[in-house]
């Protein structure tokens, strides 16, 4: 069964989502803001590659694993098609699982070596009770890989008998057997070398054209982010600092941590060298992540101001398809 | 051998590489992973080496350093480090070199540092095993001097490995690699596992040791956008040799090895909105290699009769530039 | 039908690949076979009575006890049934040690730290002298009752070190990629992490057939083994019972000790070779 829309807007809502983890043993017990009172939507009347960029420790993995059910928010809610996806019947759970599916970053691991390749698309096909007569499974199973460019061959190949490519377009095919409206792609070529890079970001923006999927792109390389989103979110522990049109945020960046980033990306041409330099200047992270009050980039930020450290700065729209979270824009500026 | 000849002047190379072979015995064969490479490296100037995974770039750097371990093997040839043959050092003499002469950044370095160690104590081992007869007060001076140099602030010294975040760890190798100051440092994929802000921090770094210490690096990495940022010259390989050499900014501008040009194609770039091409195939197994040009089953100019028989010999197309491709020869 | 098992047979191969297990292997089904062949011939024996206490002849290769009774045929059936205890234990230790491994490994609830705890209780009390115990106080003993008894204590280790298994596989990809396919946990479990985990498991396998063969020995040599059937422990026993070493009786406890040695050098090569299987950086890449 389909989940029927309620309210023509949005394909997924996440609405004031936090995730706070609590690390240590049974003496020492620390809490750990993952996600800190993020809010993001998808639209749902045309496909999109939305990128979640950010360092290692920005929450973005974390906001994966949320928006796929396998963590529950602290406070907040993530609604599809306008519905909790934690107050779902388990009729309707089991469509969510059909409509969002994912692909994660390491193809290695991401295949049990036991098991054939026939088996990988084989199972979500039973579990998720896809089809029900041999024909129409192999049907869906031969469509799949034919959405990702795979010959039937490969069914009877062993996992290391795969390249990386492969591996992540098995990976790829096996996500799209349910038919889903939305993938979540966590880091999905990191570890592909940079020759084989392009034949699956080709891959990811030829469905999204053909078959109408979003894809929310997870990435800290905002180079492939570029090439292939049209949304982007900068995260920035835990929370987003700017988000809006790629275009506009990567050629002319407004957050003080969003101009770091950029300025700090190796680009391939010799043309745009770094500034050469004389003494190195190294800024540590040096605050604790609990009783922050104010911006948490404070410490590093080079226009910090005084109210940058007592009061957090409000995520507000500054242009027509863009939204900063920084005292120096819009009414922040007061 | 405490002094060096005076008669190696510094106009000639440091470092002279002369057809090296090393690879690694399986048992399906021998992985041919430095196939028979040469090149030099000058006094004070950073070589990068690009190529993908399994292209032979991390063997290379083992085998200058002679830290290749069964089944790794180094079948011939010469690196002539100063005039002086290493492959044919013995162990002690060899372990004089190295360190105080050239040093070396492994992959994951972040993660070789001993655990149980304070930094101060790993520091101290590593000077005093290379050089002898130092007082406890220069042994300090220097640790904090090497210390100060990579910005890291003297508390430091008192603490643990995992106390320290991913880019200090990766600071205090680089400090351990450079404290003796030697005339040249090997780095492969320094900075992987760093974010992007943390590794432009690090690159700077080793540009600027450079800069002040006037010793040479060799930055192995497959990120050509590093190599664009910092490189002088650059070395391309593909499945064990090296397919192009030249300066950096030449071999943007125009590359000439067919390889080299669909690298530079399928690179993303937020400075260039084209359309992304991938190589299609995949590079060859190195057991296995195919006959004549190893690119030639993958490359758009492959010349039938010439590419996929002849090996292609290394042709000087100007000063500086080197290509191995049958489409400058004859 | 034929053709499965061919196919199975041909996925596993490559263990046979592999020197130490195929040695361990061929030792362990040789003492079987010549046991069980030697069994089927002599058993016969046991019933009769001959003249006590004769040094090895033709008709009695290995001579006759201070009951008269042959000491080969003895040997033969002593070791069938030391294998099929041991084994019977060890089959009984891995499962529970599964099935606690597994819990305790993929839940992070309270019951996973309750089961820890218990299991943490049964690695560290002393099994030899807690077994001693409880048997003096068990009236009957037969063949399956003495593997239960051997199990209390041989499934902690691997319960332990399936658990440790567990946690690092739970990480990987796959098990995520599970989940998404629709799989519930139980599934998990049993299609993707065990099959996984097969070397490994039968690595403990051997572990624990081999501790539950050490505590059977150590128990019947003190005599509080099997009174009525014949173990390689018993006829220690009763060649110690009967100072068989003191008279220079060799051809009485030598045989077992010697049929004890081939069966735990099987067992050992069996285990080294596993472990070298599981092993990854010794498999080879497609």
């Amino acid at each position: 069964m389909v989940i029927k829309m309620i309210n023509d807007n949005q394909l997924l809502e996440v609405r004031r989502v936090s995730k706070v983890f609590t690390v240590g043993g049974l003496i020492r017990k620390r809490k750990l803001i993952a996600v800190d009172d993020l809010s993001f939507s998808l639209p749902c009347d045309k496909p999109i590659v939305f990128t979640l960029a950010g360092e290692s420790g920005s929450g973005k993995t974390t906001t994966a694993l949320l928006i796929l059910g396998f963590l529950k928010p602290t406070s907040g809610e993530i609604l599809y098609k306008n519905e909790n996806i934690w107050k779902l019947s388990k009729e309707k759970w089991r469509a969510y699982r059909c409509e969002v599916q994912a692909i994660f970053q390491d193809p290695y691991s991401a295949f049990n070596p036991f098991y054939r390749v026939e088996h990988t698309l084989m199972t979500p096909i039973k579990k998720l009770k896809l089809a029900n007569s041999k024909t129409k499974v192999y049907d869906l199973i031969y469509k799949a890989l034919g959405m990702v460019d795979l010959r039937p061959e490969i069914l009877n190949k062993y996992p290391h008998q795969l390249s990386g490519g492969e591996k992540q377009r098995v990976m790829i095919a096996r996500a799209l057997i349910s038919r889903p409206k939305l993938v979540v792609a966590d880091e999905p070529v990191s570890m592909i070398d940079a020759s084989l890079k392009a034949e699956i970001l080709n891959l990811i923006l030829n469905v999204k054209d053909k078959h109408g999927i979003s894809f929310i792109y997870i990435s800290h390389d905002l180079s492939t982010a570029y090439y292939i989103s049209d949304k982007i979110a900068i995260m920035h522990l835990g929370s987003i600092v700017e988000e809006g049109n790629v275009r506009k945020i990567i050629e002319d960046p407004l957050h003080p941590y969003t101009k770091l980033l950029i300025s700090s990306i190796p680009i391939p041409d010799p043309k745009y060298r770094w500034e050469k330099f004389s003494v190195p200047i190294f800024i540590e992270n040096r605050y604790e992540l609990l009783g922050v009050k104010g911006c948490k980039f404070y410490w590093r930020c080079p226009k910090k101001m005084n109210k940058c450290l007592n009061e957090k700065p409000k995520i507000i729209d500054v242009e027509s398809d863009r939204k900063v979270a920084c005292h120096l824009y819009g009414d922040n500026r007061k | 051998m405490k002094d060096m000849p005076s008669f190696l002047k510094r106009e000639g190379p440091l470092l002279i590489i002369k057809k090296l072979r090393a690879g690694y015995v399986t048992r399906n064969g021998v992985i041919k992973a430095v196939n028979n490479v040469s090149f030099g490296v000058s006094h004070g100037e950073l070589l990068g080496i690009v190529g993908e995974s399994g292209c032979g770039k991390s063997t290379l750097a083992l085998a200058i350093m002679r830290l290749l371990n069964p089944p790794g093997f180094i079948k011939n040839g010469q690196v002539l480090f100063k005039g002086i043959d290493l492959l044919k050092l013995k162990k002690e003499e060899l372990r004089r070199i190295r360190w105080k002469h050239i040093s070396y950044i492994p992959q994951s370095s972040m993660n070789a540092l001993n655990p149980v160690l304070n930094i101060e104590k790993q520091m101290m081992d590593v000077i005093l095993t290379h050089k002898r007869g130092i007082s406890k007060k220069e042994l300090k001076e220097k640790i904090l001097t090497s210390l100060h140099r990579v910005g890291l602030s003297s508390e430091i010294i008192k603490m643990y490995p995992h106390e320290l975040s991913g880019g200090m760890r990766q600071r205090v190798i680089i400090a351990l690699a450079t404290v003796l100051n030697p005339e040249l440092i090997i780095a492969d994929e320094p900075t992987t596992a760093l974010d992007v802000v943390t590794q432009k921090e690090v690159l700077q770094l080793l540009t600027y040791i450079k800069h002040k210490s006037k010793s040479s690096i060799i930055l192995i990495t497959h990120d050509m956008g590093i190599h664009a940022e910092i490189s002088e010259r650059l070395l391309v390989m593909y499945a064990g040799k090296i397919v192009e050499a030249g300066d950096v900014v030449d071999i943007f501008n125009e590359p000439l090895h067919p390889y080299t040009q669909m690298l530079i194609s399928a690179i993303p770039s937020i400075k260039r909105k084209k359309g992304l091409l991938s190589i299609p195939g995949l590079p060859p197994d190195l057991r296995t290699l195919p006959s004549g040009c190893y690119f030639h089953p993958r490359c758009p100019h492959l010349i039938h009769g010439k590419c996929d028989i002849k090996k292609p010999k290394p042709i000087r197309v100007k000063q500086n530039r080197i290509v191995w491709c049958h489409l400058y020869g004859d | 039908m034929v053709k499965r098992l061919l196919k199975v047979l041909r996925n596993w191969g490559f263990l046979f690949e592999n020197k130490k297990f195929l040695i361990g292997i061929v030792i362990l089904c040789s003492v079987w076979i010549v046991s069980s062949i030697g069994q089927f011939m002599t058993s016969y024996l046991l019933n009769k009575r001959f003249a006590l206490e004769l040094p090895p002849s033709v008709e009695h290769p290995l001579g006759t006890d201070t009951l008269g009774k042959d000491i080969l045929a003895q040997l033969f059936i002593g070791t069938n049934t030391t294998l099929r205890i041991m084994f019977i234990a060890g089959i009984l230790g891995i499962s529970i040690g599964m099935l606690v491994g597994f819990i305790t490994g993929y839940y992070k609830r309270a019951t996973s730290s309750v089961l820890m705890s218990i299991t943490d209780i049964f690695l560290v009390v002393p099994s030899l002298p807690l077994l001693i115990l409880i048997s003096s106080y068990v009236k009957v003993m037969d063949e399956l009752t003495i593997a239960l008894f051997l199990s209390i204590f041989n499934w902690a280790w691997p319960a332990r070190v399936i658990r440790a298994q567990v946690l690092s596989l739970k990480e990987r990809s796959f098990v995520l990629i599970s989940k998404l396919s629709g799989l519930n946990d139980i599934e998990i479990i049993l299609r993707e992490i065990a099959p996984n985990m097969l070397s490994f498991l039968g690595v403990n396998f051997m572990t624990a057939t081999a501790g539950a063969a050490l505590a059977e020995i150590g128990i019947e040599l003190l005599g509080l083994g099997l009174r009525h059937t014949y173990t390689l422990g018993t006829i220690l026993y009763w060649a110690m019972y009967s100072a068989a070493v003191v008279k220079g009786k060799w051809w009485w406890w030598c045989p077992p000790v010697l049929m004890l040695i081939l069966i735990f050098t099987s067992l050992f090569l069996i285990h080294t070779g596993l472990d070298e299987i599981s092993n990854p950086r010794l498999r080879e890449k497609g």
